[in-house]
């Protein structure tokens, strides 16, 4: 299921066996951080990604920015090498910490000024209008030019967000954008995110499942280190749902299920009972004879009422929960 | 999200990259907040204030009955005065320059855009020199020199006071280099505190001990450079240049240290 096959030359972050290990104080002893992470993100993509905390997040967007120096493997980032281009890789991205911090005697304007100018020169003006942009695109205008100090955690971290935005980055690398945040901040960081995808590829981790189901093309699920999956999110959804059909049933189902089980074409049957009800999963083999057959062998049973009829809908959340538990690579 | 096409990409290369945004904002840290009036007011009133005291408040000798070094040996006692002051400050000032941004997460920030490793040390020892030696050197030694010239009826040679305030400016220097490279190495103050304390005050140590053993070594001390400052302001030749050159062989290294350490620090 990893993209492997898909051309490098439109990955924006490749990693080949990128690695971190930290000595532990002991004698040849090495904890790992990172373990030969091998990692393509597409370019136009919203890259989520996830994994529980010491998963082994923040270490790679970390190696990725230059900021901690990798003990084994290669990377680059928009074609540039992590180790000898970082400088080059910096001034093409944005970067929004995980805990945003800045100083905290400027303003909302001043701060967005200060990093303009790493990127930028030209008249006040033009500089003014970028910051000026940058404040409306994250919703700060009224609240520009107070001090950072008296924000709230979702105005630090849209704060966060424009500032990393103010180059209009080829890639936007966020760690934990919506972390901390109540709903409603949650609401606006997807909100921006969901702007921002016309204009740049967006990389960013959390472990706020609800948030990459919502906006994510892509992801990869990381756990103790080790990238445990990666895909395009429908083809990780669907891909797991084509072999099972949900039915729930009003009415006594013991002779319809016998019906079913006998069917060649289907592996098993799982029933629980509810209230009123019945549910069955359908465990089949071939997905085409089962759409256009199963739900006829059902209602031959003239008493049963079928109230709802499916493919099983998953969530990432039971993939996440599946792939964290086994500890598998696909 | 429309392009401003006036906006030109910065083309700093190498080293220098973000250079010229980080001494803005060293710069403006000093000259666009309190921090400069407040040094300035501290120093004046410690300085210029004693010494008003002594000259025009309450003089112990007045103008006609003073001694042929009066000006010469008050200056002695004020610079110091302002030697132990400007560099009590500088450990004060600055000690959290870069642990402060360390710890806080800024420094990462910061090292998340384009900007050099380099950058960030060089940035911070010019704006912060810049800032002290102003603020706590060259305003106060020029508000010293008019007081004296007032006070004698004439304007007192410039020159030997100017490099008295030179070699009082090295001495500043060394200490500030030396605690910017303390930053770099540490992750907390004290250790920064507790090392540059300990300069401070070991130096004088050194010198007791080699001023009978080997008295070139006491001579090549940095605490030396103040006692070069009451040669030079009275326009005689100087003991030694040991000191002059041994401090800003330290002040280099001490940078280049803290360049070095500042380049493989992880965040």
């Amino acid at each position: 299921m990893k993209m492997n096959a898909l051309d490098p030359d439109s990955m924006v972050i490749n990693a080949h066996n990128l690695s971190k290990t930290y000595n532990s104080g002991k004698a040849s002893k090495e904890v790992f951080a990172l373990r030969s992470l091998n990692l393509q993100v597409p370019r136009n993509s919203i890259f989520g990604f996830i994994g529980p905390n010491g998963a082994g997040k923040t270490t790679t967007i970390k190696l990725l920015l230059g900021l901690i120096r990798p003990t084994g493997g290669s990377a680059t980032v928009l074609g540039y090498d992590i180790v000898r281009e970082s400088l080059d890789i910096r001034k093409r991205i944005g970067y929004l910490p995980q805990e945003p911090r800045f100083y905290e005697h400027m303003t909302a304007r001043e701060t967005l000024r200060f990093k303009a100018r790493f990127f930028y020169s030209g008249s006040k003006e033009c500089i003014e209008d970028r910051v000026s942009e940058m404040l409306e695109l994250v919703g700060l205008a009224e609240k520009a030019d107070r001090p950072i100090k008296g924000f709230s955690g979702g105005e630090r971290q849209r704060l966060g967000i424009a500032q990393a935005q103010i180059n209009h980055p080829d890639l936007l690398i966020l760690d934990e954008p919506a972390a901390g945040l109540d709903p409603l901040g949650r609401r606006d960081v997807l909100e921006v995110m969901k702007r921002l995808r016309q204009h740049t590829t967006i990389f960013y981790s959390t472990h706020i499942l609800d948030d990459v189901q919502q906006v994510s093309d892509a992801v990869a699920i990381m756990n103790r280190g080790e990238l445990l999956v990666q895909a395009p999110l429908d083809q990780l959804l669907t891909g797991r749902t084509q072999n099972i059909y949900v039915l729930t049933l009003m009415g006594d189902a013991r002779a319809a299920q016998a019906r079913v089980e006998h069917q060649e074409w289907v592996l098993s049957v799982r029933v629980a009972a509810e209230v009123d009800q019945t549910r069955w999963e359908v465990k089949v083999i071939d997905d085409d004879i089962a759409g256009s057959r199963l739900l006829r062998l059902v209602l031959e049973d003239k008493d049963l009422r079928v109230v709802e009829f499916g493919t099983k809908k998953y969530e990432l959340e039971d993939i996440f929960v599946d792939v964290i538990g086994k500890g598998k690579n696909v | 999200m429309s392009e401003n096409g006036q906006l030109r990409p910065v083309v700093e290369k190498g080293w220098r990259c973000g250079f010229a945004n980080l001494l803005r904002l060293e710069n403006q840290r000093w000259w666009s907040t309190r921090r400069w009036w407040v040094q300035c007011l501290v120093m004046l009133v410690i300085l210029n204030g004693l010494l008003a005291y002594g000259i025009w408040i309450s003089p112990l000798l007045e103008p006609g009955e003073r001694p042929p070094d009066f000006v010469a040996g008050t200056l002695d006692v004020v610079l110091i005065w302002m030697s132990i002051l400007s560099v009590l400050n500088t450990l004060f000032m600055v000690q959290s320059a870069i642990i402060g941004e360390k710890q806080s997460g800024v420094a990462a920030w910061i090292l998340s855009a384009p900007v050099s490793r380099s950058a960030f040390i060089i940035a911070k020892f010019i704006g912060n020199a810049v800032g002290l030696l102003a603020a706590t050197i060259w305003l106060q030694g020029l508000l010293i020199y008019v007081q004296f010239s007032a006070s004698e009826g004439r304007f007192l040679p410039i020159l030997p006071i100017v490099t008295a305030l030179l070699l009082q400016s090295q001495y500043l220097l060394f200490y500030l280099a030396l605690v910017i490279m303390l930053g770099a190495f540490f992750s907390s103050r004290a250790p920064v505190l507790v090392i540059s304390f300990a300069v401070l005050i070991g130096q004088p140590f050194i010198d007791n001990l080699a001023a009978e053993f080997a008295p070139w070594l006491s001579w090549a001390l940095p605490a030396k450079l103040p006692e070069l400052a009451r040669f030079a302001h009275r326009w005689q030749p100087l003991p030694s240049y040991s000191s002059i050159v041994v401090a800003l062989a330290l002040t280099t290294v001490f940078l280049a240290l803290a360049i070095w350490r500042f380049r493989r620090e992880e965040f």
